[in-house]
C-alpha cells in the first residue's frame, strides 16, 4: 500500500453494532459527520466534538501486511465508536509503511510546543501511533498533537509480542493519549474552572475516564491577532489540578510559582486554556540558577515537597554544585515543591515528575540576606549558650544560698555577672545592623524582622531583675555569716 | 550420755539416767534450732567457726555443731581417745558448757578440715574462685594444717588446666609458676606448663612476634630460675634450629640469585634468633644485593589510598603506591609549594594556566623531594634507560586529569578546570577558571587507585603490570607482595620510571599495637624506622645516640566528623553539647603531650594554626574566633535542649521518637594515642552521661563509607586550605552538613581571585564551621617519625614518611 489510505467512516455498520446504537438513543446513533457538518463556532463549546486525526505507521520495511494494518484500523473504528462514539468525529488513516511523523521523530518524547505534523490540516487532535518491531517485540507509540494549544503530548507506549494483541494495545495507546481541552475561567488566585471542550457529549462507554482524579492541566496562554494568527505559550511554572468534576466542568486548584501567573499585556484576543497532562510517572531534573546575567548554578538550596492534601514538607535534598537535583514522582501526579536557602523559603513550584526531563528555574540571588542570616542563627546559638549557661550558674548559686555556702554563691555570682547581659547583646545586635545596612541598598524586611524578634527575645529572656534577685540572696546570705 | 547445763553433776548413774532420757528431746529441739548439721550450702567463711561432733544414741546418729575445748582437740589430734567427758559448747548456745561421754562420740570433724574439705569440693566442681578464698582462709588460720598444702597444690594445678582450655594461658601460666614455687615436681606440672607455655607462645607467634615471644621465656627463667620448666630450652632449641635453617636456606637462594627469596628468609632468621651465626654478614651482603628497609607502624598501611586525607595509614601508603601529578612538599608564602614529579612547569607562576612540559630526558634538574624526575633517569644511565623509559604522552596526562575531574571524587577540580590545551607529544597547557594555588587541584593520582581487593599483587601478576593495564603504571613506585595483620610487603615496581639505582627493593612495614612497643622494635634494631613517635616517646627517643627524630613538614588536624544520618549528630546544639564535653585540654596535656611541644594545641576550627604565628600554614586561620572550653554542666544542658529539639522534630514528622541518649560509636585508628584520646573522650562523655562505644578502624577500612559510625576519630592533612575547605564542606566532601551558609562561603572563595579576599573567605568558613561545629575539632599535632642512623638518604622535613623514598639506602 502506497499513501494515505483514509477509512470512511460513515460506512455500514454490522446489525449488531448498530442494535446497540440504537438501543443508546437517537442522538447518540445519528452518523459522526453529522456533527461535523454541524461543527461551527455557533455550538457551545462544551457540545462540540473534537475533530481527532488517527494516523497509523507500521514502520520502514513495513512490520504488518496491508491485511493485518486494515484490520487494526478497523478494529480501532469499532471500538471507537462503540467507547467514544459522539466526543470525536474520528479519521483513521493508515501512514503506510513509514513512522508517523511525530510519534518518535522528535527526538524526545515529552510534552512540549512544536510544530504541528504535516497533515494535521483542520483537525483539533492529530495522534499519531507508530508500530516498530526489535527483537520480536512489537512497540506501540502514540502521540497527540493539540492544534489548540499548538503543543504535542507525552508519548505513551507499549511493549507487546504477540501480534495478536496488537489491535487492543492500540487502542489503549490512543484513548491514553488523549488530552482533553478547556476553557479556563479564574475563580480566584486558587482555583479555577475548566470547562471541558465536549464535556457535554456523553462517552458511550461509561466505564471511560478521560478525566480521572488528580489529573493535572497545563495552562495555555491562547492569543489571536488582528491579522487572525494563533500564538500559544505555557503559563510558566504553574498547573491545575483538578479536584472536583461538575458535569462538563472540572473545578481545579491553581498551583503556580507566580503570584499572578494568568495576567498577560498582549494584543489582540486572548483566551486561556488548558490541556490535560499526560504524563508516565517518573523524574525531573530540577535546575536551580540565579537570575543574573550570565546565570549561574545556585548550589545548597534545599527543595521539600507539601502534602497536598495536608501541610507536611518532606524534605527531597539539596541542590548540587550544577544547581541540580532529581525529583522523582510522588503518590500524586502533581508535585508541590518548596524551596528554602538557609531559614528561608524562596519559592513554590509545581512540577509533575517524569513530563519533562529537565526544568530550569529561575531566583534572584540573596547572598546579602543569607550572610546576614547566618550571623543572626549564630547569635541565635550563642543566646543559647548564655542562657543556658546562666540557668546552671543561677542553679548552683541557689542550691549554695540553700546550703548556706557562702564562698561557692559568691564565686558563681561573680561568673554569673561576668556573662553577657541585655546591655551588652543588644549593642552587639544594633552594630551589627548597621553592617547589614551597610551592605545592601535597602535593607531587607525578612532580616529586619529577624532582628525585631531577636530583640524581643532578648529584652524578654535577659531580665536584669533576675540577676538582682539572686546577688539580693547571696547578700542575704553573706550578711548573716 | 547426759546432756546438761553446766548444773553440778550428783552421781553417774543418775547423770546417765537422765542424760539418755534428755537426749531424744534435747536432740529435737536441737534439729529445730537448725544447729545440728552443716548445711552443705552454708558459708564457712561466713559464720563463726565450730567444730563437728557426730554422737550417737538409741542408734541415732547425730551431728552436732560445736565448738570443742582446746584439751579435746589435743587428744583427738594427738589420736589418744580422751578418758573423761567431753565438754562443749553449742556453736549457737555460747557460754553454755555441755558432756557427753566419749562412748558415744563417733567422729569430731574440726572447722579446719570442715574448710579444707569444702575447698577440695570446690576445686573438683570447677568452683576455683570460691576454693581459692577458702584454701586463702585456711592458710591464713592454719598454714600447716596437714593436708592443706597437697590441696592447694591440686587446686592450683586443675585451675591452670580449666584456663588454658579457656584460652587464657596467660592467667594459667601465673597459677602454674605458684604450684611451681610450691613443689617443683608436682606430678602433672610439667606436662602443664608446656602445654600452657605452647598457648602463651602461640599468642606471640601467631602475629609474627617472635621478640615477644623470647622475651616471654626470658622473662618466665628469670623468674622461675632454677625451677624453670624444661619447654622453655626445647622451645628456644627450636626456634635456634629453624632460624639457621632459614639462614642455609637464604644462602642457598642468595647463591642461586634469587634475592627477594633470601632477603625473605634471612628476614625471617633475624626475627626469629636475631643471634644466628652468621645472619649479620648474610644480611649485609643482601642489602648491597636486594635492599630492604623494615618500616614500624602503629597504624596499618590503609591500600583504601583515596581516604589518605584523614587516614594516617592511608595517606603515609599512597605516597608508596603511587605519585602524583603534583605532590605538596611544604608551606610557601602564599599556599602551599608543589612539585611536579613528570614534568616542568613553565610560564607564569601566577597564572591561572599551568603549562606543563613533561621531561623528555634532554634537560632539567631533580625533583625537589630527592627523588629523581624522569629526566634524571635518562640522563643518569641507571639501571633503567632512557629507551626504557615508559612516559605517558600529554595526551594521557590531559585524560588523567579530565578523569579526575568527573569521578566525583574532587568538586574543587570539576568546578574549577576549563580546559586543556595539548601541545604535541610533551607539552600540555591546563587552564583553570580564576583561581588561586591551581596546582593544589592538580594533585591527582598518575595511577589509577585500585580497589582494597587488588592492591595485593599476585606474583603472576608480576611487577609492573596489572589489571589497569595503563602507561601510568609506570608511576607506581611499588607493588603490595603481600598484607598480613603484622606486617605488610612492598617490593619495587620493575616498571617505576623514577627509580633511583640504589632505592630499595622492599619496603616491610611492620605493624605494633602500641608505641611503646614499636619504640622498643626501633631501638634493637627490629625497624630502620618509626613512622610516626607518640609525643610521650620523644624524650627518651632523642636522648638515644643512634636515633634521630625528625618532625613531618605540617601538622595533622585531629577532629571527629560526625556522621549526618543521625538525627541527633546533625542536630547542631548537639554537637556543640558534644564540643563542650570534652575536656581537650586536659586529654592534650594529660594523654597525648607530655611536654610542652610547639604547634600541639587545642584548636577550634577547620584549619591548621601552624606552628607560631607567623606559620605561613596559618593563612586560612581565624585567631578572633575563640576555643570554647570544658563545660560540662553546658554541655549536659545542651545535649538535653538537642534531644528534646530532635525529638519534637521526630514527633511533628511522624517518625520513630529517639528515647534517652542512644549510645553512639566512635571509630577511632589503631594506634596507642588514638585509642587513648578516644578512650578520655569516652570518660568525659560518660561524665554528661553520653555512652560512647569505641571501634578500632580495622586495616583497609573505610570508616566513613556506609555511615557505620557515629563519630570518627580523624588526623586530617588539611595543607592547602583553599582548595582542601572544598574536599571537607563541599557537596560530596569528607563532611556533606548541607549547610547553605558553608555552601555560600565556599562558592564566594572559590571566586575569589587574590590571596587577602581568599584568606578573608576562608576566615569566614573558619567562623561558619565553628559556629555550626560542622565537625569537632580537638587538637592540631605536630608529629614526628624516627629513624636509627644507620638509614640514609631521608628527607629533612618530608611531608609523607615516603617521600623520597626513592632515595633512602641503609649503610654507613
Amino acid at each position: 500500500m502506497s499513501g494515505v489510505n483514509a477509512i470512511p467512516m460513515n460506512r455500514f455498520r454490522s446489525q449488531l453494532r448498530t442494535a446497540v446504537l440504537l438501543a443508546v438513543g437517537v442522538l447518540i446513533t445519528l452518523p459522526k459527520t453529522a456533527f461535523a457538518e454541524e461543527d461551527s463556532p455557533s455550538l457551545e463549546w462544551t457540545q462540540r466534538p473534537y475533530k481527532v486525526q488517527l494516523r497509523l505507521g507500521v514502520g520502514s520495511p513495513r512490520i504488518l501486511s496491508e491485511h493485518e494494518t486494515d484490520e487494526i484500523l478497523r478494529w480501532l473504528d469499532d471500538r471507537i465508536e462503540l467507547l467514544v462514539s459522539a466526543s470525536w468525529l474520528t479519521t483513521i488513516a493508515s501512514a503506510g509503511s513509514s513512522s508517523c511523523y511525530g510519534a518518535t521523530a522528535y527526538g524526545t518524547t515529552e510534552m512540549q510546543s512544536g510544530d504541528p505534523p504535516p497533515e494535521a490540516g483542520q483537525y483539533d487532535k492529530s495522534i499519531c501511533i507508530d508500530i516498530s518491531l526489535d527483537r520480536n517485540v512489537f512497540t506501540i507509540t502514540a502521540r497527540e498533537w493539540d492544534a489548540a494549544a499548538r503543543l504535542w503530548g507525552s508519548a505513551v507506549r507499549r511493549r507487546v509480542t504477540q501480534p495478536q494483541l496488537l489491535p487492543w494495545m492500540v487502542e489503549e495507546v490512543v484513548l491514553q493519549s488523549f488530552a482533553p481541552v478547556a476553557r479556563m475561567e479564574i475563580l480566584n488566585q486558587k482555583e479555577s474552572r475548566l470547562r471541558l471542550r465536549a464535556g457535554g457529549l456523553p462517552l458511550r462507554d461509561s466505564d471511560l475516564q478521560f478525566i480521572p482524579e488528580e489529573t493535572v492541566f497545563l495552562p495555555v496562554h491562547r492569543r489571536t491577532n488582528s491579522e487572525g494568527h494563533v500564538q500559544t505559550q505555557i503559563v510558566p511554572h504553574t498547573l491545575l489540578r483538578a479536584v472536583a468534576s461538575d458535569g462538563d466542568s472540572v473545578t481545579s486548584e491553581v498551583y503556580s510559582s507566580l503570584r499572578s501567573p494568568f495576567a498577560l499585556r498582549s494584543l489582540g484576543r486572548t483566551e486561556l486554556i488548558a490541556v490535560a497532562v499526560r504524563a508516565v510517572p517518573g523524574t525531573t531534573s530540577l535546575r536551580l540558577t540565579s537570575n543574573s546575567t550570565p546565570p549561574s548554578a545556585l548550589e545548597g538550596f534545599e527543595v521539600f515537597a507539601a502534602g497536598l492534601v495536608n501541610a507536611s514538607l518532606e524534605k527531597l535534598g539539596m541542590t548540587d554544585r550544577s544547581g541540580r537535583i532529581s525529583i522523582t514522582a510522588g503518590p500524586r501526579p502533581l508535585r508541590l515543591l518548596y524551596i528554602k536557602h538557609g531559614a528561608r523559603y524562596l519559592a513554590r513550584l509545581p512540577i509533575i515528575p517524569g513530563r519533562v526531563s529537565e526544568i530550569e528555574f529561575s531566583l534572584s540571588s540573596d547572598q546579602d540576606r543569607l550572610r546576614a542570616e547566618g550571623w543572626i542563627t549564630s547569635f541565635h546559638e550563642q543566646l543559647v549558650d548564655v542562657v543556658a549557661r546562666r540557668e546552671v550558674l543561677i542553679a548552683g548559686i541557689e542550691a549554695s544560698v540553700e546550703n548556706s555556702d557562702k564562698d561557692q554563691a559568691r564565686k558563681l555570682l561573680d561568673r554569673l555577672k561576668q556573662l553577657p547581659g541585655r546591655y551588652e547583646l543588644m549593642q552587639e545586635m544594633r552594630s551589627q545592623r548597621q553592617i547589614f545596612s551597610g551592605t545592601s541598598e535597602r535593607s531587607d524586611p525578612y532580616i529586619d524582622r529577624m532582628l525585631a524578634e531577636t530583640e524581643t527575645l532578648i529584652t524578654t529572656q535577659f531580665d536584669p531583675e533576675r540577676i538582682g534577685r539572686v546577688e539580693t540572696d547571696v547578700l542575704g546570705l553573706t550578711a548573716r555569716f | 550420755m547426759r546432756f546438761t547445763s553446766a548444773a553440778p553433776i550428783e552421781s553417774a548413774t543418775v547423770r546417765l539416767a537422765v542424760a539418755y532420757r534428755l537426749t531424744a528431746a534435747f536432740l529435737a529441739a536441737l534439729f529445730a534450732a537448725g544447729t545440728v548439721v552443716a548445711q552443705q550450702d552454708d558459708n564457712l567463711l561466713e559464720i563463726d567457726p565450730f567444730d563437728e561432733i557426730t554422737v550417737e544414741a538409741e542408734g541415732k546418729i547425730t551431728t552436732l555443731r560445736a565448738v570443742v575445748t582446746e584439751e579435746i582437740r589435743k587428744q583427738w589430734q594427738a589420736d589418744s581417745p580422751p578418758t573423761g567427758t567431753l565438754r562443749f559448747e553449742l556453736s549457737d548456745r555460747p557460754g553454755q558448757l555441755y558432756e557427753v561421754s566419749p562412748d558415744h562420740v563417733r567422729s569430731i570433724t574440726f572447722y579446719e578440715d570442715l574448710v579444707l574439705n569444702r575447698a577440695n569440693k570446690l576445686t573438683a566442681s570447677g568452683a576455683y574462685d570460691n576454693a581459692f578464698r577458702h584454701l586463702e582462709h585456711l592458710s591464713g588460720v592454719a598454714p600447716d594444717w596437714p593436708g592443706l598444702s597437697d590441696s592447694f597444690k591440686d587446686y592450683l594445678l586443675k585451675h591452670a588446666q580449666y584456663e588454658r582450655e579457656k584460652n587464657n594461658s596467660q592467667y594459667a601460666f601465673v597459677l602454674l609458676a605458684e604450684l611451681q614455687s610450691q613443689d617443683s615436681r608436682y606430678a602433672g606440672l610439667e606436662d602443664e606448663f608446656t602445654l600452657v607455655l605452647d598457648g602463651l607462645l602461640q599468642e606471640h607467634l601467631r602475629v609474627g612476634d617472635f621478640y615477644a615471644a623470647r622475651n616471654l621465656l626470658d622473662s618466665l627463667e628469670s623468674q622461675l630460675g632454677e625451677n624453670s620448666p624444661q619447654a622453655i630450652s626445647v622451645w628456644r632449641a627450636r626456634w635456634r634450629e629453624e632460624a639457621r635453617q632459614l639462614a642455609n636456606a637464604s644462602e642457598a637462594h642468595l647463591a642461586a640469585g634469587r634475592l627477594r627469596e633470601a632477603m625473605l628468609d634471612a628476614h625471617q632468621a633475624s626475627l626469629i634468633w636475631p643471634e644466628t651465626e652468621g645472619l649479620g654478614t648474610l644480611i649485609d651482603r643482601l642489602q648491597s644485593n636486594y635492599p630492604t628497609i623494615t618500616v614500624g607502624v602503629t597504624q596499618p598501611v590503609n591500600l583504601a589510598g583515596k581516604d589518605g586525607f584523614y587516614l594516617w595509614g592511608a595517606r603515609r601508603g599512597s605516597r608508596l603506591l603511587l605519585r602524583h601529578l603534583f605532590e605538596f612538599r611544604g608551606a610557601g608564602p602564599e599556599g602551599g609549594i608543589y612539585e611536579c614529579p613528570i614534568a616542568e612547569r613553565v610560564g607564569d607562576d601566577i597564572s591561572n594556566t599551568i603549562q606543563l612540559k613533561l621531561w623528555t630526558g634532554e634537560a632539567g634538574t631533580a625533583s625537589g623531594d630527592g627523588s629523581p624526575s624522569s629526566r634524571d633517569i635518562a640522563e643518569s644511565g641507571n639501571s633503567i634507560s632512557s629507551s626504557e623509559i615508559r612516559l605517558p604522552p600529554a595526551g594521557e596526562v590531559a585524560r588523567r586529569i579530565v578523569a579526575a575531574a568527573e569521578s566525583g571524587n574532587d568538586p574543587a577540580l570539576a568546578a574549577s578546570l576549563l580546559e586543556i590545551h595539548v601541545d604535541g607529544v610533551h607539552a600540555l597547557d591546563v587552564r583553570f577558571g580564576d583561581r588561586l594555588c591551581p596546582e593544589s587541584l592538580l594533585r591527582i593520582p598518575l595511577v589509577v587507585p585500585r580497589a582494597v581487593d587488588e592492591s595485593v599483587d599476585s606474583p603472576a601478576r608480576g611487577h609492573g603490570a596489572n589489571s589497569n593495564g595503563a602507561k601510568f603504571e609506570a608511576y607506581r613506585p611499588f607493588l603490595v607482595a603481600s598484607q598480613t595483620k603484622k606486617q605488610t610487603h612492598f617490593v619495587k615496581n620493575a616498571g617505576y620510571v623514577l627509580a633511583t639505582e640504589n632505592m630499595p627493593s622492599e619496603i616491610i612495614e611492620r605493624y605494633y599495637p602500641n608505641s611503646t612497643a614499636a619504640v622498643s622494635a626501633l631501638l634493637r634494631g627490629e625497624v630502620a624506622i618509626l613512622d610516626y613517635v607518640a609525643p610521650h616517646d620523644l624524650g627518651s627517643l632523642r636522648s638515644k645516640d643512634h636515633i634521630v627524630v625528625k618532625k613531618y613538614a605540617a601538622p595533622t588536624l585531629h577532629v571527629l566528623i560526625p556522621n549526618y544520618q543521625s538525627p541527633l549528630l546533625a542536630n547542631h546544639v548537639f554537637r556543640r553539647a558534644l564540643l563542650y564535653g570534652i575536656n581537650r585540654q586536659r586529654i592534650l596535656r594529660d594523654n597525648l603531650v607530655a611536654a610542652d611541644i610547639p604547634g600541639c594545641e587545642v584548636v577550634d576550627g577547620p584549619f591548621p594554626a601552624g606552628e607560631s604565628f607567623d606559620d605561613p600554614l596559618r593563612y586560612a586561620f581565624d585567631s578572633q574566633v575563640s576555643v570554647r572550653g570544658y563545660e560540662p554542666a553546658l554541655a549536659m544542658t545542651l545535649a538535653r535542649a538537642a534531644l528534646f529539639q530532635v525529638q519534637q522534630e521526630q514527633e511533628s514528622a511522624g517518625q520513630p521518637v529517639t528515647e534517652g541518649f542512644p549510645a553512639l560509636t566512635l571509630a577511632h585508628p589503631s594506634d596507642g594515642v588514638s585509642r587513648s584520646a578516644a578512650e578520655a573522650i569516652r570518660r568525659d562523655l560518660a561524665e554528661i552521661k553520653i555512652d560512647l562505644q569505641l571501634s578500632e578502624i580495622g586495616p583497609n577500612e573505610r570508616p566513613l563509607a556506609n555511615n557505620q559510625y557515629d563519630l570518627v576519630y580523624a588526623p586530617l592533612s588539611v595543607w592547602e586550605p583553599i582548595s582542601d575547605a572544598e574536599r571537607m564542606f563541599g557537596a560530596g566532601g569528607l563532611v556533606d552538613s548541607g549547610s547553605p551558609y558553608l555552601l555560600e562561603a565556599l562558592a564566594t572563595l572559590r571566586q575569589e581571585t587574590a590571596w587577602p579576599s581568599a584568606r578573608e573567605a576562608l576566615k569566614r568558613i573558619h567562623q561558619i564551621v565553628h559556629r555550626e561545629v560542622t565537625l569537632i575539632p580537638l587538637w592540631q599535632m605536630v608529629d614526628h617519625y624516627a629513624i636509627r642512623d644507620e638509614l640514609k638518604g631521608m628527607m629533612d622535613k618530608p611531608t609523607v614518611l615516603y617521600q623520597g623514598v626513592e632515595n633512602w639506602r641503609i649503610g654507613p
